[in-house]
């Protein structure tokens, strides 16, 4: 699993092999969509006060959520509360000034995120509990951080103006610790910070989006990821975290199935099932994968599945359904004796990329394979071999082309990687006297005994 | 040199081959029919610890490139190659040699 150094666009995941994910509770990136990716937890928008799903745009950081031109509206969860709950915390807001930063937005709105949200759906700027306001705060380029405290009570740091550029993307970060420091960092750097009462951070429901504040005066950002943690991060974390945040994540559902070693290039999951499953599903098989004797199922909404290795599933059976499928095999897959079954929307079959005369089996015995979708494409330019089991492909729109094959073997068209270039050594000449061995001399026709 | 590459090893060349590979390989001996001044007429493959699948002519510049499909090969420690017999157009004949490396891929 590896972190990511952009925004993950579509599904995504955390990269819980990063100690920086230890104690998250919240994570939220603008590209996935308005998901709590420390729980899959869709946060449902709130109707109250005119709120609305608030679609992700393109900013130079990646996609988030902005202010600029937008109506009032806002994202919130509400059943985060007690998660945010404890002695300390920390809140992340990756953003970015997307113009005209000091300018007036004519609705005045608030970007935030990690808001507090009154429970009953209800936002104004009292009700801001563990957040970061961004900009520009007081119509000066700046931001502030706020926790709510248990019992209502709010600890706001001061605001910092004149922090903020158009075009740039910042890093917020605001820590918390009980009758500790609370601390507001901007890019790593430590801005603004005020002693904690002796009061754990209060029950909280999690929001993000932007807010009418209309005691502000605001201009346009937009926020691409914001995170929460309940612990205080140190400052090497968060000098870790503000040089890439996007570590944090892992790349959308992809399973790279990769032996550590190239000993036998092989995964073997045996006994049990290997499923992959998600909202976008993507496998990615770059060695040989062995799954017996349970099934490899994959099922999700759009689901893409690679093998550039040989799979074997066996006895058991390869299920992809779903929306849209797509299955690439560029080396023999072996399914047997179950059935291989791709259903779904959109179906798709690629076996095999290169029409060379290169042959690889895809053996099918004794179950069938069967494709069935709205739309069906099976391609293959490799051997099939079905037998005695048949192949069942149904649809709306069903295409089968098999590859052509030369017939005849083309050498110009076998790999370096396969060919052998021989230079010197002996040779055996035949003359009228008999017969004689001989090196290969350059050239020279004349052969001395 | 690595894996992917044909690769000299105590005056053999190898080539790694997964068992269970049906793929084509090439014996080049162009530069030797060159150093002869001659071209080659046929061929014969002797596999040995590997199966031969298809065998094509001599092909390319003086009929120099020879392939053939293998299948298969040897277990582990068993040799396993292929011995290309060629006879040139001027009556001399030679053999080359090409060891597979079981590998899995």
């Amino acid at each position: 699993m590896a972190g990511m150094r952009y925004q993950p666009q579509g599904a995504a995941r955390l990269n819980t092999l990063n100690p920086l994910t230890r104690g998250m509770k919240v994570a939220i990136n603008a590209g996935s969509g308005v998901v709590n990716l420390v729980n899959n937890r869709i946060l449902s928008p709130n109707a109250v006060n005119g709120a609305s799903l608030i679609p992700a745009l393109p900013s130079h950081a990646g996609l988030g959520w902005t202010t600029a031109g937008r109506e009032s509206g806002w994202v919130a969860g509400s059943v985060e509360s007690e998660d945010l709950v404890g002695d300390e915390g920390t809140i992340l807001v990756m953003f970015t000034v997307t113009e005209s930063v000091g300018a007036s937005d004519a609705n005045n709105h608030c970007l935030f995120i990690q808001g507090g949200v009154n429970p009953n759906g209800t936002v104004n700027q009292s009700m801001l509990g563990q957040g970061i306001v961004i900009p520009p705060y007081l119509n000066q380029r700046g931001l502030r951080a706020q926790w709510r405290l248990r019992g209502y009570n709010t600890l706001t740091l001061p605001g910092v103006a004149g922090v903020l550029e158009t075009g740039q993307t910042y890093t917020a970060i605001s820590t918390y610790q009980r009758l500790g420091l609370c601390e507001l960092f901007l890019n790593g750097k430590s801005i603004a910070s005020a002693t904690a009462p002796d009061q754990p951070l209060g029950p909280l429901n999690i929001g993000t989006g932007f807010q009418v504040a209309r005691s502000f005066a605001l201009g346009p950002a937009s926020a691409v990821l914001a995170c929460s943690w309940d612990r205080k991060l140190t400052q090497a974390e968060i000098d870790s975290v503000t040089a890439n945040p996007w570590q944090l994540l892992a790349a959308e559902d992809d399973f790279d199935y990769l032996s550590a070693a190239a000993v036998q290039h092989v995964i073997a999951v045996e006994g049990a099932a290997l499923a992959v499953t998600g909202g976008q599903a993507r496998m990615r098989v770059s060695r040989r994968l062995i799954v017996t004797p349970a099934s490899l199922a994959i099922a999700a909404g759009p689901v893409a599945m690679r093998a550039s290795r040989r799979i074997s599933v066996a006895p058991a059976g390869l299920v992809m359904a779903a929306g849209p499928v797509a299955l690439s095999i560029t080396r023999r897959i072996k399914v047997e004796p179950a059935a291989m079954v791709l259903t779904g929307g959109p179906v798709e079959m690629r076996y095999g990329q290169k029409a060379t005369p290169n042959s690889y089996t895809l053996p099918v015995s004794p179950a069938a394979i069967t494709i069935a979708g709205g739309e069906v494409g099976m391609r293959v330019t490799r051997r099939l071999s079905v037998a005695p089991a048949g192949i069942v492909i149904e649809g709306q729109q069903v295409a089968f082309v098999p590859g052509a094959r030369a017939g005849v073997i083309d050498a110009s068209k076998v790999p370096p990687s396969r060919t052998v270039k021989f230079v010197g050594g002996q040779r055996v000449v035949i003359f009228s006297g008999g017969v004689r061995v001989a090196t290969f001399n350059g050239g020279k026709r004349t052969v001395r005994f | 040199m690595g894996k992917d590459e044909p690769y000299e090893k105590d005056g053999r060349w190898y080539i790694d081959k997964d068992p269970n590979d049906k793929l084509f390989y090439v014996a080049d001996v162009t530069q030797q029919l060159a150093d002869s001044a001659t071209t080659a007429v046929s061929f014969e493959a002797v596999p040995v610890g590997v199966t031969l699948l298809e065998k094509g002519s001599p092909q390319g510049e003086l009929g120099g490139l020879l392939p053939v499909k293998l299948d298969g090969m040897g277990e582990s420690g068993e040799d396993s190659y292929c011995i290309f017999r060629v006879t040139c157009d001027n009556g001399e004949q030679f053999d080359r040699t090409i060891w597979f490396n079981l590998v899995e891929n």
